[in-house]
């Protein structure tokens, strides 16, 4: 079995991109692959509560980030420097890395793909 | 060793579909079963319409992958999901959803994300192009 | 061995510091499509500190020649050259 991460970077609401790499992840997940998110660029919108789309918009991604642990993926990766934490305002799943473990990460997976 | 590839740039807006004909093309040259599969992803599916037509002055790109697959026995799969929300319907999504057309072309199928992951743990790695 | 696989001239945002930051020694760049760019004036110097970390850069041939550039750095491939270390790789990215 091979560990990949995927990598959202782009926003929710301006392309399919972000909603076809989740889904690429629950599917992995599905078949008991490993698999870890991490975000970063316009991706760590999705983090924000509060969120309401419109149809126009897209779909709210957001509402899947509690159900990532059902499918057991465990980890969600940002980049401590790309964020400031603040539980009241973006979901709290999030694992903040410093800069050095974040540009590492990208070596300890078999596969990486970037959505 | 096999290896997969996994597609995911437009073949409008990117190169992706271009470059890993060429990678294909040359590996398959080399090694007729080094590639076990293509999957196609995200707006690469768009490569499968059998309706779309380039200019007659310009490579006709689905017909190039479908010479090499039928040469090399390689199956090209489209995403499902990403497939029929972008219009390329087979025949019996076609009727699923009770339309009076399809689109995809002959040398692809429309498979789910679980046929990646086959690929995946089945092959050495995945080579992406997007 | 990590295969970088590059395809843009420039990516956008953090994506650009963080492929350079991210590479190991030992990896190796592989410079596609419009990348082939980054070979030529001015955004050679960007490609430069890739030697200082004993990173190898390949290009394709065939992009040098559509492009009709003659890069002075990076090995060029052809695409035969570019099945076999894209296979020999440990993994790959496509950045």
């Amino acid at each position: 079995m091979k560990n990949t991460l995927i990598h959202l970077t782009s926003s929710p609401y301006s392309s399919l991109a972000c909603k076809e790499g989740l889904d690429l992840a629950l599917v992995l997940a599905t078949f008991e692959q490993k698999v870890d998110l991490c975000l970063s660029d316009a991706a760590l919108s999705i983090l924000t509560i509060s969120q309401q789309p419109t149809p126009e918009q897209g779909k709210n991604l957001h509402k899947l980030l509690d159900g990532l642990e059902f499918y057991d993926i465990e980890n969600v990766f940002i980049e401590s420097s790309s964020l400031i934490p603040d539980s009241a305002t973006q979901w709290s799943g999030i694992t903040s890395l410093d800069s050095a473990a974040w540009s590492e990460l990208f070596s300890s997976y078999q596969q990486v793909f970037r959505f | 060793m096999q290896h997969t590839l996994l597609v995911t740039g437009s073949p409008y807006q990117s190169k992706a579909c271009h470059s890993a004909l060429c990678f294909a093309r040359a590996a398959l040259k080399a090694q007729p079963d080094s590639i076990k599969g293509v999957f196609f992803y995200e707006d690469a599916v768009l490569i499968g319409n059998d309706l779309a037509q380039p200019p007659r002055d310009e490579i006709n790109l689905k017909q190039a992958w479908q010479t090499l697959a039928s040469e090399f026995n390689l199956p090209l799969y489209l995403c499902i999901a990403a497939a029929v929300r972008r219009g390329v319907i087979n025949e019996s999504e076609s009727k699923r959803y009770e339309l009076n057309h399809h689109s995809l072309s002959h040398g692809f199928q429309l498979e789910g994300l679980g046929t990646l992951v086959e690929l995946m743990n089945s092959t050495q790695k995945i080579i992406q192009f997007r | 061995m990590t295969l970088h696989q590059i395809n843009q001239l420039s990516y956008a945002n953090h994506i650009e510091p963080l492929w350079q930051q991210s590479l190991k020694q030992g990896d190796a760049v592989l410079l596609i499509e419009e990348a082939i760019l980054r070979l030529t004036q001015p955004h050679l110097t960007s490609m430069t500190p890739l030697e200082e970390k004993h990173i190898c850069l390949y290009y394709l041939q065939r992009d040098a020649e559509g492009y009709g550039v003659q890069p002075s750095l990076g090995k060029a491939l052809s695409d035969t050259e570019w099945v076999e270390l894209a296979f020999s790789a440990s993994s790959h990215i496509s950045w």
